[in-house]
């Protein structure tokens, strides 16, 4: 280990029902360590009982989203050396807008409503008839180009922390659902938009976006989402229209 | 489904509102400062001008599609704050009255140079 950095990590106990509080962790780094690899050595050389999620490493679970420095991020895809500060500390707090059960560890439950309220599967047309042989649903490559970036999602619930309007109102979709939704929305195969239009087409859905574009920025697949909540915007007017 | 359509069509119009205010607007100051370049502005050639149903026409059209948009776009800003669907329904029930307001107002004023008297007396 050639360095060392600070750690300032919110806490929370929900056991003891103290309040959260901020306990500093001086762990020595080495060049190239992500803030994951300076939390796994503070929970197995200082204190076992902090609790964060990780699991791969790699940028691929979405697991170890957290607030590090004020900003929701991946803790594997931010480096140390990227993130300390003149003073050589780091923050790192729960995720915004989900409640936090212990230390770094948040309820994700309002995400995973929100994502199921969207319909997120294919609905392809029940009335097609089904082919005798074989049922290949392929797509032309300019028509997966449109979702490609979609359906790269790793619901890391970064978006959602970013996102100020989640913050204001609890009701409202957030970007991931929406997002989802888009990636089924503009896939060609489906026939699923009568049945989420209600959800979408309602003011807690597309229309709660303000386009602060805070989602697209912290995403760290780097997924456009607020371009795709205004394409179902759009989708959604069309919608109206033919009614 | 809770609400629906109650989103899309604010949005869309603030869009085409928008739309129509750049297009109004550009007109509204070609009239005013290029169509006459370089003659003497006086009351009596703006009161002539506004004599005129055509130019009034792009007078009032500036003035409800201005006043559409900004209450408009001033309802999202307050739906950000209030979250009570009653509240809202009586929120913009409140901006239309306002809005109204202000259009009769706007319009009493050019209403008499195009009439000779104002409609409204206000």
């Amino acid at each position: 280990m050639d360095d060392t950095v600070q750690l300032d990590i919110q806490r929370f106990n929900p056991e003891t029902g103290d309040e959260p509080y901020w306990q500093t962790f001086d762990v020595p780094v080495s060049p190239g360590d992500p803030v994951l690899a300076a939390l796994m050595r503070v929970r197995e050389e200082q204190d076992g009982s902090l609790a964060f999620r990780a699991s791969c490493r790699s940028g691929i679970c979405g697991s170890d989203g957290m607030v590090i420095n004020g900003w929701p991020r991946l803790a594997c895809k931010t480096q140390v050396a990227d993130a300390r500060d003149a003073h050589g500390m780091i923050r790192i707090q729960p995720l915004f807008n989900l409640a936090c059960l212990k230390d770094l560890v948040v309820d994700q439950t309002p995400f995973w409503d929100k994502f199921r309220a969207v319909f997120p599967w294919l609905m392809p047309d029940t009335y097609e008839p089904e082919p005798e042989k074989e049922r290949r649903m392929t797509m032309e490559p300019d028509d997966f180009q449109l979702l490609s970036k979609a359906s790269d999602c790793i619901f890391c619930q970064i978006c959602f922390a970013a996102c100020p309007i989640v913050g204001l109102d609890q009701e409202f979709l957030g970007p991931q659902a929406l997002i989802k939704a888009y990636r089924f929305e503009a896939d060609p195969r489906d026939e699923g938009t009568p049945t989420r239009a209600p959800v979408l087409d309602d003011p807690e859905g597309v229309w709660r976006c303000r386009t602060i574009f805070n989602c697209t920025e912290a995403c760290p697949k780097g997924i456009p989402i607020t371009r795709g909540i205004q394409v179902l915007k759009r989708a959604m007017v069309q919608e109206e229209l033919r009614r | 489904m809770r609400d629906r359509g109650r989103g899309a069509w604010p949005w869309l119009l603030q869009r085409v509102s928008a739309l129509a205010l750049l297009i109004l607007v550009v007109t509204h100051l070609w009239i005013e400062h290029f169509m006459h370049l370089g003659q003497t502005i006086t009351y009596h050639g703006v009161a002539a001008r506004l004599m005129h149903a055509a130019y009034d026409a792009v007078d009032y059209a500036l003035l409800i599609v201005v006043v559409y948009h900004a209450l408009n776009g001033f309802r999202s800003v307050l739906f950000d704050r209030i979250a009570a669907p009653a509240l809202q329904r009586l929120t913009t029930g409140l901006l239309w009255l306002v809005g109204i307001a202000t259009v009769v107002l706007g319009g009493d004023i050019l209403s008499a140079f195009l009439d000779g008297r104002a409609w409204f007396y206000l």
